[in-house]
């Protein structure tokens, strides 16, 4: 857990309205939720650990597990569907041989799905850490792939 | 002490002046579908191009202008000529361009027009297609300055709306905004004017403005080109929409997904409030105002107001039932106005240039202006503002040029997974709020998308059950079971296990669903599936009765298969499968081998040779057996 | 006022009631799965959906406010079909065949209850057979007719919780327990976590409920309209043949619930709304109750003791034998120890047998009545709590001393939660924090004394901190804080628990402290949490040295020598002692319970914990409740009651014959004792005059009382549940 984390939460002391920023910044440092930070979010925002947890797992944005290395985001928005999303994801699982929301077994990359990322008009979408990278198809994605299991 | 407008906008013109008059400037689409095409890439090689040189060449990053098909663009100025655009550009293709250009010769394969008047026998780009039946209201700064330079807001007339609003009093403001005709552009239509009256008259303190920018609708992204590409506008809207309501408090409610925006966000409210545009006494007036962002934290079900609250409130995203409605106990039970960015956009030029100018544009229910996102299977997908009252017919076909690829048109769906999906016979219906509804579709927050014959409209109606179903909240059992029986029953349906009378127990649950749940999420979840089942009854028999996709899209109802007589044997086909199910010598007809094969179409986009093709498969009768669902 | 049309009918309701409210309050019918009368609404089920006019879409009747004007209607054709529509939905994933079999009536009264099966499949196997709220919605919208797939959600059973076992699969997602936990008790051990078809109810990580912060007091269970959420102890413990509604026994607090029974046998308690407790118990109360008395430890049978071997004998050769045995001694050698247990009634009879034979050595096993004598004689009329657990309601600052009220008193820490709502502050001051209450300043003090001596002294300052409104923290640290609330407050409630009195001097000082820092601050309320049920009602009963009847310090005459003294030779203990002096030659023991040392009785009497009794008791703030039951006592044991009245009689007592049962005694003795009001509250300003510093007092020390005790025993023993969960909670004894 990160050790600065009481830094993130104090200016929220007492207040619920500090729950989902404390979690992104929690998020932002550790990669995921742990239950030692929901505990110490508890404890100084006054609200049992039980409700923040409710509230994390409300919101796709939160992990509960490590994630890998780097994160695959497959977008299944209704352009990028429509673009032939769905082949995309599939040649991508079967490449990476992880499923949408699994990590890899050498836990270099977690494959997600998402909803939308806004880049419609350039479906279909692979977004791989920050970077975006648009117009895929199943060749070009097994090509980067490949590119980044070299760099990773 | 923050400057008089006067000066600020004197010295801010000067500014822009100097840039458009200065010998070199290139500017570069840098909004997150530009990054995503390359503009990253294309930029380096333009930096590396003029280092060989001794140009002293300014780079200027623009918002996105909407040509989103084009990306990465770029628009050159040289001599004391106006922009010239180029599109869909690679790295390698910059030492040619940019030598053409500063040798006098603007043409190549990649021109697209002048930002401004023709010149040299260059036209336009307000009279390239995709450009010239728009009517650019909200986006008149998307693309052509930088988002973050606030002197290029004010040389182009920004703050002259709060400027102009601060001289009447908050009522008169409201008034103007009401006799302006603006309606909800978040998809609801409700009248702004309206919305503001009822916040304002009602009881309580402190009151709060809140701008959605929560944009979940999958194939929309008009929210997040806003306010990448202008966010001054945003900011001097809710500024203005502050004053009217009575609140020194406004919030961006913004989706995580969108961290440009966030990023550009901050550093304009902080450069406006340097400027005295927010902070205490703005202007010099009484007014007072503050802005502040929340992060969204993904969840499509937060565009719907109550929910959108609750989740600043840090809690479950979970609506509330209405009434009591938002204007009167919102935002920790306190008076709320809740718009979205496009309705919030529009209001500084409403302000500006008057609600009678507004009102004129569009047609008498509907004024204004719509912000679409046109994409799918057209050839021009991108950002396009249009006066309202236009046919989908001219999007479509003008300004989206038409299908792509040779396709024919089947569908255009609005609305995102609230609206519809409306057929050919559709296409001549104007764009306002009543003429959609009423053909089983809705404006929406602006999302267009075109299919063509190659997709299933069965498949679009599962797709969009299925996105609503993930994000359902789960409170009411309307749309927590409701959408998942519909989308449980559309995936049986797909994969050939459809049954007589499955038609009849959707549209059953459909109108549980629709009338049974609690927000909007579920209230419209079933609409896809009801236009698509209005419009295209006959597609959703075929899979029922004979288990056949007509559109071949259905994964289990169709196979691949490879025509020996167009086969070559060049083997590419075989070396790209995924699961290396074809089989076959060099120079050979191959063929596939159909039970290992997954459809991923891999093999089709590799074939030159048009030799890969999709067959109907209806899957046999012994499969069926054993397989009891339900009791 | 607000005038409307409901169904054609004119209407006039409250302004600010729900159309719900309305409904309810005229009779008319509205069905509904997440509405409950004590939570607040949550438009979740959509069962309520009502049309009015003016509105396009159907609204929910619980969550919509009347409005002057509006027309309602509850039942047309169009919203009828849409409710059985969601209800369809609902079923779809519940086991529900039984719901609509024509045969369900018959099935379920006539099939026993040995059918036990860990996942509920059907309404036979279901614990909540008997209330299910689905059952009276179906059947009161004629629902009948599944036309939609039916798919069971199978999510996996929760069976390694104490106490209650959870099975989410035939959850509705109604709230109720979520809400409960969060706005009646304060808690929040379970929420509502997920999204979409998989949301659900759970906890932080799925952990069991012990790390949640449960506090086991079942209100999630009364609350669920189904069985997901179901009560271990008395799952199977079939249909009550009687049912009656009694004060708990358990604790100072007295709550009032309703006990059930089954062939004699006390098989369940389930809330009742009339009380000063919401309905509301407690893991003792509520679960580790039924287990304790019902245990196999229960003493059974009379012994008499020959040599090393306590033999079981009948009732008259054991009364005999107690006769015999006291016969050999004079009276002022005699000592007889009152268990703070017993009902007004049985102690009463108790000190009236002895003193009749002459003796007057008798005392009340708690630890805290002496050292609050010592403390506070001369300056007050009587030792009792002032104000009433309704002042912690509306308290704006809480001081809690010597508890955490997660093992003593739980139930009022849903008062300390309704407080905290409206803004009152509340410090616990505590040796070991168990369970403290989410809202609460908790300090850990192994003993408070030097803390109250600071905060005393912190009450100069206190008092000129200007436009202090007692939030926040002040110089002095926690002291300074403590005195500024409560100081800044107009309604200071003091709590004082039990901790501090293991240790005599310790009481003693704490007492006066606390005493002195109620009047400084002008306190609403001081509530002495008694380490008994009963021990305000043994004052009233002449059970306690320097107390008589009525509670009135007596200044004159008096036990004077503690039962346990020198002296003392004979003893009859209705409560075990840790450690029996040499010189006693002869012991009588008198309860439910075994102890280490009972090998030392001389004669062993098998009597009745509360739940086989009947009787009155006095709560910690003054509230006289009534104890009934309908259950046998185990074997040969017998109420206290009758043993009492036995033994006087062969003992000569006299004025024991207009007695039949223990409300003749409570009737005709005490004064202004009523059950359901409140007795006499102590007067901290009156004069009493010097007392002499040589009256007697309640002995202190010796007593086996704790939070986790009844009548001696050790409840953990008989509760393992409930021994997992406080041990979770990091109590040791």
């Amino acid at each position: 857990m990160a050790t600065d984390i009481s830094q993130i939460i104090e200016p929220y002391r007492g207040q619920r309205k500090g729950i989902i920023p404390v979690l992104q910044a929690v998020q932002e440092e550790d990669g995921y939720i742990s239950i030692e930070a929901v505990k110490a979010m508890s404890k100084v925002l006054g609200v049992s650990e039980n409700d923040i947890y409710g509230v994390a797992t409300f919101y796709s944005q939160f992990k509960f597990e490590k994630p890998g290395d780097h994160i695959v985001r497959v977008c299944l928005g209704t352009a990028c569907h429509v673009r032939g999303g769905a082949e995309l994801l599939d040649v991508i699982e079967r490449d990476l041989d992880a499923k949408a929301g699994e990590t890899t077994e050498d836990g270099k990359f977690t494959l997600e799905r998402v909803a939308c990322m806004g880049c419609c008009a350039v479906a279909p979408v692979l977004v791989v850490d920050d970077e975006i990278y648009g117009k895929m198809s199943p060749g070009k994605a097994k090509e980067q792939i490949k590119k980044w299991r070299e760099v990773a | 002490m923050a400057e008089d407008l006067k000066v600020q906008i004197e010295r801010a013109e000067e500014v822009w002046n100097t840039l458009q008059a200065k010998g070199d400037v290139i500017y570069l689409g840098t909004a997150s579908c530009g990054i995503a095409a390359g503009i990253r890439q294309v930029s380096e090689a333009i930096t590396e191009h003029l280092s060989t040189g001794d140009r002293d060449v300014e780079l200027v990053e623009v918002g996105c202008i909407g040509m989103c098909c084009f990306e990465p663009m770029i628009y050159v100025q040289t001599g004391a000529k106006a922009p010239v655009v180029y599109g869909g550009l690679e790295p390698k293709d910059i030492p040619k361009l940019l030598d053409g250009v500063y040798g006098g010769d603007y043409e190549n394969d990649h021109l697209l027009g002048v930002i401004g008047d023709g010149f040299d026998g260059l036209q336009s780009i307000y009279d390239h297609p995709m450009v010239a039946p728009q009517k650019r209201i909200i986006t008149e700064n998307a693309g052509l300055s930088d988002p973050v330079d606030i002197d290029h807001y004010l040389a182009r007339g920004g703050f002259k709306g709060l400027e102009r609003a601060l001289s009447m009093t908050p009522d008169e403001v409201v008034d103007e905004v009401l006799r302006s005709g603006l309606r909800g552009r978040g998809g609801a239509g409700f009248p702004t004017g309206r919305k503001w009256a009822l916040c304002r008259a009602a009881e309580g303190a402190p009151k709060y403005m809140i701008c959605n920018a929560d944009e979940g609708d999958p194939g929309a992204f008009m929210d997040r080109s806003i306010l990448e590409g202008d966010p001054y506008r945003v900011i001097e809207g809710m500024i203005i929409a502050g004053y009217a309501i009575g609140c020194d408090e406004g919030i961006f409610y913004v989706r995580a997904e969108y961290p440009l925006a966030i990023e550009r966000l901050e550093i304009c409210m902080a450069e406006a409030e340097k400027r005295g545009f927010l902070g205490n006494n703005i202007l010099g007036t009484d007014f007072s105002h503050q802005l502040t962002i929340k992060k969204g934290a993904g969840a499509f079900v937060c565009g719907e107001e109550t929910a959108l609250m609750a989740s600043i409130e840090g809690k479950r995203g979970m609506p509330r039932p209405r009434p009591p409605f938002p204007a009167q106990k919102g935002l920790w039970g306190k008076p709320t106005n809740i718009n979205n960015v496009k309705s919030v956009s529009s209001v500084p030029s409403i302000l500006r240039a008057g609600a009678d100018w507004y009102a004129a544009v569009g047609t008498d229910s509907t004024t204004g202006t719509a912000v679409f996102c046109i994409t799918g299977k057209i050839n021009h997908t991108g950002l396009i503002e249009v006066p309202m009252g236009i046919t989908l017919k001219e999007i479509v076909e003008d300004i989206g040029g038409g299908v792509a690829n040779g396709r024919s048109f089947k569908a255009v769906q609005t609305g995102g997974p609230s609206g519809g999906c409306l057929p050919a016979d559709k296409l001549d219906l104007t764009v306002d709020f009543e003429s959609l509804t009423a053909a089983g579709a809705i404006m929406g927050s602006g999302g267009m998308v075109v299919m063509d014959d190659e997709n299933c409209m069965v498949d679009v109606a599962k797709f969009f059950i299925s996105f609503t179903q993930y994000e359902s909240c789960g409170k009411c059992p309307p749309c927590r079971i409701g959408t998942k029986k519909m989308k449980d029953l559309l995936e049986k349906i797909t994969v050939g296990k459809g049954e007589d009378g499955d038609l009849e127990t959707l549209e059953r649950l459909a109108s549980t669903v629709k009338a049974g749940s609690l927000c909007a999420l579920g209230g419209t979840a079933p609409n896809p599936v009801l236009s698509t089942i209005r419009y295209f009854r006959d597609e959703y028999e075929a899979h029922i009765k004979d288990k056949v996709c007509p559109a071949k899209a259905c994964r289990e109802l169709i196979a691949y298969t490879i025509d020996a007589e167009k086969c070559t044997g060049c083997t590419l086909c075989a070396r790209n499968c995924p699961t290396s199910c074809i089989e076959g010598e060099t120079k050979e007809a191959h063929v596939i081998d159909t039970d290992a094969c997954v459809k991923c179409g891999m093999c089709i986009t590799s074939c030159r040779f048009d030799a890969v093709h999709k067959i109907d498969s209806p899957p046999s009768q012994c499969a069926d057996e054993g397989q009891g669902g339900g009791d | 006022m607000v005038d409307i049309t409901m169904n054609g009918e004119d209407i006039t309701v409250e302004d600010g009631k729900t159309v719900l409210h309305a409904a309810r309050d005229n009779d008319i019918y509205i069905p509904t799965l997440c509405n409950h009368s004590e939570l607040s609404p949550y438009g979740g089920c959509r069962l309520c959906l009502v049309k009015i006019e003016g509105f396009r879409n159907y609204v929910p009747a619980c969550t919509t406010p009347v409005s002057d004007g509006m027309v309602i209607s509850t039942s047309e054709e169009g919203l009828n079909d849409l409710r059985k529509g969601i209800l369809e939905l609902i079923l779809s994933e519940h086991p529900s065949s039984c719901i609509v079999c024509d045969e369900r009536d018959e099935c379920l009264e006539l099939h026993g209850e040995s059918t036990k099966a860990g996942r509920i499949t059907g309404c036979r196997f279901c614990p909540n057979r008997r209330s299910c709220d689905l059952f009276d919605v179906v059947e009161k919208i004629e629902f009948n007719d599944f036309r939609i797939p039916v798919e069971y959600k199978e999510l996996p059973l929760h069976r390694a919780d104490p106490f209650v076992q959870r099975d989410m699969s035939i959850c509705i997602l109604c709230g109720r327990c979520v809400r409960v936990c969060e706005e009646i008790r304060g808690v929040g051990a379970i929420a509502t976590v997920h999204r979409s078809h998989d949301t659900t109810i759970g906890t932080a990580f799925d952990q069991p409920l012990t790390d949640s912060g449960c506090v086991f007091c079942g209100a999630c269970l009364d609350v669920c309209p189904t069985g997901a959420i179901s009560s271990k102890t008395t799952r199977w413990a079939g249909v009550p043949d009687e049912t009656v509604t009694s004060n708990c026994g358990m604790c100072s607090n007295g709550c009032r619930a309703v006990m059930q029974f089954k062939w004699g046998k006390f098989t369940n308690v389930e809330p009742v709304q009339d009380g000063d407790n919401w309905g509301q118990v407690c893991l003792r109360g509520r679960f580790a109750s039924v287990t304790t008395v019902n245990s196999p430890m229960r003493l059974e049978y009379p012994k008499v003791r020959t040599g090393d071997i306590q033999q079981p004998v009948n009732w008259e050769k054991a009364l005999d034998a107690v006769v015999e045995g006291l016969k050999a001694y004079s009276p002022d050698e005699i000592g007889v120890v009152a268990s703070p247990f017993m009902t007004s009634e049985d102690a009463f009879l108790l000190q009236k047998v002895f003193r009749s034979i002459g003796c007057e050595n008798i005392a009340t096993a708690s630890k805290m009545i002496g050292p609050l004598q010592m403390a506070w004689r001369g300056q007050v009329d009587r030792i009792t709590s002032i104000g009433t657990r309704d002042d912690i309601d509306d308290a704006d600052a809480i001081l809690i001393v010597g508890s955490d009220l997660s093992l003593d008193n739980p139930v009022l820490q849903t008062r300390v939660h309704k407080a905290a709502e409206k803004g009152a502050r509340t410090f616990i001051v505590t040796e070991h924090p168990h369970n403290a209450y989410r809202g609460a300043d908790v300090l850990e003090e192994p003993c408070p004394t030097g803390l109250m001596e600071d905060v005393i002294a912190a009450l100069d300052s206190a008092g000129s901190c200007e436009g202090c409104s007692g939030d926040g923290d002040h110089e002095g640290g926690w002291a300074g804080t403590i005195a500024h609330t409560l100081m800044a407050a107009e309604r200071p409630v003091i709590m004082l628990g039990q901790e501090p009195f293991a240790v005599e001097e310790d009481g003693v000082a704490v007492s006066s402290l606390i005493l002195k820092l109620f009047k400084a601050v002008s306190g609403k309320a001081l509530l002495i949490l008694w380490d008994g049920p009963n021990v305000q009602g043994l004052m009233g009963s002449a059970c306690v040295p320097g107390i008589g009847l009525d509670g009135e310090l007596l200044k004159e005459a008096g036990p004077n020598k503690p039962p346990l003294g020198d002296g003392i030779k004979a003893l009859l203990l209705t409560e075990p002692v840790s450690d029996i002096p040499d010189g006693v030659e002869f012991v009588a023991y008198m309860g439910p319970y075994p102890f280490d040392g009972i090998e030392r009785a001389d004669v062993i009497l098998p009597t009745c914990t509360y739940a086989d009794s009947v009787g009155t008791i006095v709560a910690m703030d003054r509230l006289v409740g009534s104890i009934e039951t309908r259950a046998r006592p185990p074997t040969m044991a017998k109420r206290d009651f009758q043993v009492l009245m036995d033994l006087g009689g062969r003992l000569g007592a006299e004025g024991l014959s207009n007695i039949e049962d223990p409300y003749d005694i409570s009737t005709s003795t005490f004064v202004d004792y009523h059950i359901g009001k409140h007795i006499k509250e102590m007067d901290v300003s009156a004069d009493c005059g010097p007392v002499d510093p040589s009256s007697p007092v309640n002995p202190a020390g010796k007593w086996i009382s704790g939070p986790l005790r009844y009548r001696g025993l050790d409840i953990t023993e008989a509760s393992e549940d409930l021994g997992a969960v406080v041990r979770k909670w990091g109590w040791t004894e």
